[in-house]
């Protein structure tokens, strides 16, 4: 038999005998990585728990440190605005004193 | 009974400080405005700027400044042009100062600003004070609620690093 014809021999489409394709899912699905103990599943739970309260926890506190440092700017102009009004109106007056 | 009576007294109590707020919402004058300072400041806003004030000399003296005041409010307009708003916006917030109300200063000058302070008192302390600002081209207002010295608040205008004047510049 020459070369050419072993290959074809070796290579030629050979169906898979009955049963192959649901012994294959059989097999993998017992093999499928057991469940997590209940108290790993706990652990993981109170992780994402914990992961979430702290995500909220920072985007509450960068909310109301932006809120603050807005207010006091808010203050500080007011004041401004209010005290220079003041200043100006006093100036006139004690001008006209002198 | 009991709690009807008490919570009757703490309404009470409430009204002399909401009875000090002006309304100051002007329909149409911020429209017609170049630029715009509004600043709305309750007493809930006051406090948590006084958490942020820092601890130096100046940024103390707002902070003690503003425990005692219930709220700031500020409206200020700048405009493009000479006689763009309505005169008659001082006469509704003039209206709205009752009898408890002084005129405790009125500058009158042709060439610069018209400035007019109203306070209201009890006691010896300044209780309520309204500054009226109008020239030409620009017209502020300025309400504050609450207990204010006015020399400490004259002393306050320039002294610490304010953040700049960021009136809001409209596009046209």
């Amino acid at each position: 038999m020459d070369l050419e014809e072993q290959l074809r021999t070796a290579l030629r489409p050979k169906n898979p005998p009955a049963g192959f394709a649901s012994r294959v899912i059989k097999r993998t699905l017992t093999r499928r990585a057991a469940p997590p103990s209940p108290a790993k599943r706990e652990r993981a739970l109170r992780a994402a728990a914990a992961a979430i309260m702290l995500t909220a926890l920072l985007g509450a506190w960068t909310a109301y440190e932006i809120a603050g440092e807005r207010a006091r700017d808010k203050v500080l102009l007011a004041l401004h605005i209010a005290g220079s009004k003041v200043r100006y109106a006093q100036t006139q007056v004690h001008g006209i004193g002198h | 009974m009991k709690r009807s009576l008490v919570w009757l007294f703490m309404a009470a109590l409430a009204l002399p400080a909401s009875a000090q707020q002006i309304n100051l919402d002007f329909p149409g004058l911020s429209e017609r405005a170049a630029e715009e300072v509004t600043v709305t400041l309750d007493a809930r806003m006051l406090r948590l700027a006084s958490k942020f004030l820092s601890d130096d000399r100046d940024e103390r003296t707002v902070r003690d400044m503003i425990q005692k005041l219930e709220g700031i409010y500020v409206r200020s307009y700048e405009f493009d042009r000479e006689g763009e708003y309505d005169r008659s916006v001082v006469d509704r917030v003039r209206s709205q100062l009752g009898t408890n109300w002084n005129k405790i200063v009125n500058v009158r000058s042709r060439t610069r600003e018209n400035v007019e302070i109203y306070t209201q008192t009890r006691g010896d302390a300044i209780t309520g004070l309204v500054v009226i600002s109008a020239e030409p081209r620009e017209l502020t207002i300025v309400n504050i609620v609450g207990s204010i010295d006015l020399d400490r608040l004259a002393d306050l205008e320039g002294q610490f690093g304010i953040p700049k004047i960021s009136k809001e510049r409209k596009e046209r």
